[in-house]
């Protein structure tokens, strides 16, 4: 016999163990809401990979020409820069809302509570590999000399993808209780893309330090550039994400413990 | 083959909805009303319970909450057995998807497998008679076509525990038919249903027992024929008081 349901909080743990169990619910769906909208297109999915190509060549070639940048390898820079950009930030302002927008799922079904935030950054994920084809050719134009160094860039990427994850789950349960959050994290993620390097170039600006040791998606960026370009700051830069990724799953751990599936109520 | 007997149980289990930010909900005065307000119910193997009341009584919270779904604000919820919750027609349906991969989307979201899905499929397909609708994407369909479908998904799992809401006994007078068939042989497998209705035939029908909500509390659990008689006098009497206050009220305006 199961107690299927009380009164009491959730494990964020045993409920993600749940959310891997209905991997294949969250991978169709996820599949189906980042592609959908290509729907009808001539190119279809092509789509996907070429906006993201549109967009790095162009404002790359655009900065070389009309702020005369002569620092090296500035196409990989911007290239990898906005991939992990547009990656972080669109799966954290998709999950404020991931728990109201699947409201019809959420309350007609039981699934685990994570798996809403999660479908954000599974459908974010996909976005991000159609990038990785212009993070490659960007990369081989302007060829960085890579080192041994340059390894650190996967436990980078995968402490990356953990702090999205963990700040997704944290995101979807705090906006349900103060919906506004949502919209002012929405507003700020603008405002911090001109805040963050990833059309400028950190070393030209030291005045701004400040702002970048402040900056969450500076060092999110910097864990996975920095190796590649042999960035300054990347030791520094892991030991921030570790603390971010600590405080992210504790604040995700104690939002569930708390308050549990009675987030339902409020939406 | 299943060996253990299903269980399905309550304890005092009642839920409230909390003041929302914007105060939509509760907005009339400052205290909360139950929805569901010390449920205590014991279900085993064969017992098909229909839950009757009127609207806002409680029963889809109820079903909700035995499904898992809402957490109750305090009291307990236990069962054995695997618990298939059929409460929306439309809910876990993509709109802009094909009916074909809304069966594997809505069959995923019951709890099956794709193999088990695939083994389906035909069933499936003949039940919903979209002909060539079923690869058009779902925002095409009619109210009617989209319950077919989903109605021919949610009955191809087979649960030992099946929460059915009361949209089962929406459509047509062929597409009913054709669903209370397909409706008997899943409660052939299914060893504890719960539905939610009007239907005084769908009771009768397929279910052994019966409560009447009212206000979130059982008013009355018995034999069917007994709920629904306490149901008919509970509208009754809610309608008398209905004419008896526009009465006052006209009797009032005229002075």
């Amino acid at each position: 016999m199961h107690l299927i349901a009380s009164d009491s909080g959730i494990n964020l743990f045993s409920d993600l163990r749940e959310t891997v169990n209905r991997w294949e619910l969250l991978r169709t769906l996820s599949v189906h809401r980042a592609l959908s909208r290509l729907r009808g297109t001539f190119l279809g999915h092509v789509w996907q990979a070429l906006s993201f190509a549109v967009f790095t060549f162009g404002v790359s070639l655009l900065w070389i020409a009309v702020f005369k940048i002569e620092s090296q390898h500035f196409l990989p820079h911007v290239a990898l820069g906005l991939f992990i950009f547009w990656y972080v930030s669109g799966a954290i302002i998709e999950s404020t809302r991931s728990i109201t927008t699947n409201a019809g799922l959420a309350l007609q079904n039981r699934l685990p509570m994570a798996f809403f935030p999660m479908l954000a950054v599974g459908k974010h994920t996909l976005i991000a590999a159609y990038s990785i084809p212009t993070v490659v050719i960007a990369m081989a134009m302007d060829m960085p000399q890579l080192t041994n160094a340059a390894f650190l860039a996967i436990p980078g990427l995968l402490l990356c993808l953990l702090l999205t994850s963990g700040a997704s789950i944290l995101v979807s349960y705090i906006c349900v209780y103060i919906q506004d959050l949502a919209e002012l994290l929405s507003a700020i993620m603008r405002f911090m893309f001109f805040l963050t390097p990833v059309i400028w170039m950190a070393e030209d600006r030291l005045g701004l330090s400040v702002i970048l040791i402040v900056n969450p998606l500076h060092h999110a960026i910097n864990v996975v550039r920095g190796p590649i370009l042999s960035d300054s700051g990347v030791l520094f830069s892991f030991a921030v994400m570790i603390g971010l990724n600590i405080v992210c799953w504790s604040g995700a751990w104690l939002a569930y413990r708390r308050f549990g599936r009675k987030v339902l109520l409020r939406i | 083959m299943m060996t253990h007997q299903a269980f399905l149980a309550t304890e005092n289990l009642s839920l409230e909805f909390p003041r929302s930010p914007a105060g939509v909900r509760a907005h009339d005065s400052g205290k909360r009303k139950p929805v569901l307000d010390r449920i205590t119910l014991s279900l085993k193997d064969g017992d098909r319970l229909a839950v009757i009341g009127r609207n806002g009584s409680g029963k889809s919270t109820l079903l909700r909450t035995l499904a898992g779904v809402l957490p109750p604000t305090s009291g307990r919820i236990w069962s054995n057995g695997t618990i298939a919750a059929i409460l929306s027609a439309s809910a876990g349906f993509e709109k802009t998807a094909s009916g074909y991969d809304n069966i594997y989307l809505r069959g995923l979201l019951l709890g099956m497998t794709k193999p088990q899905i695939e083994k389906t499929l035909p069933s499936i397909i003949k039940f919903a008679d979209l002909g060539q609708a079923l690869y058009e994407p779902l925002h095409t369909y009619s109210s009617g076509m989209v319950i077919r479908l989903a109605f021919a998904v949610c009955t191809s799992s087979r649960p030992s525990i099946l929460l059915l809401d009361e949209w089962i006994g929406t459509g047509d007078a062929v597409f009913v038919e054709r669903a209370e068939t397909r409706l008997a042989g899943l409660l052939d497998n299914a060893r504890i249903m719960v539905l939610t209705t009007h239907s005084a035939a769908l009771i009768k029908r397929f279910c052994n027992r019966a409560i009447v909500l009212e206000g979130g509390r059982i008013v009355c659990d018995g034999p069917v024929e007994r709920g629904i008689a306490f149901y008919k006098q509970l509208v009754a009497a809610t309608k008398l008081a209905r004419m008896e206050r526009q009465k006052a009220a006209e009797s009032e305006f005229s002075v």
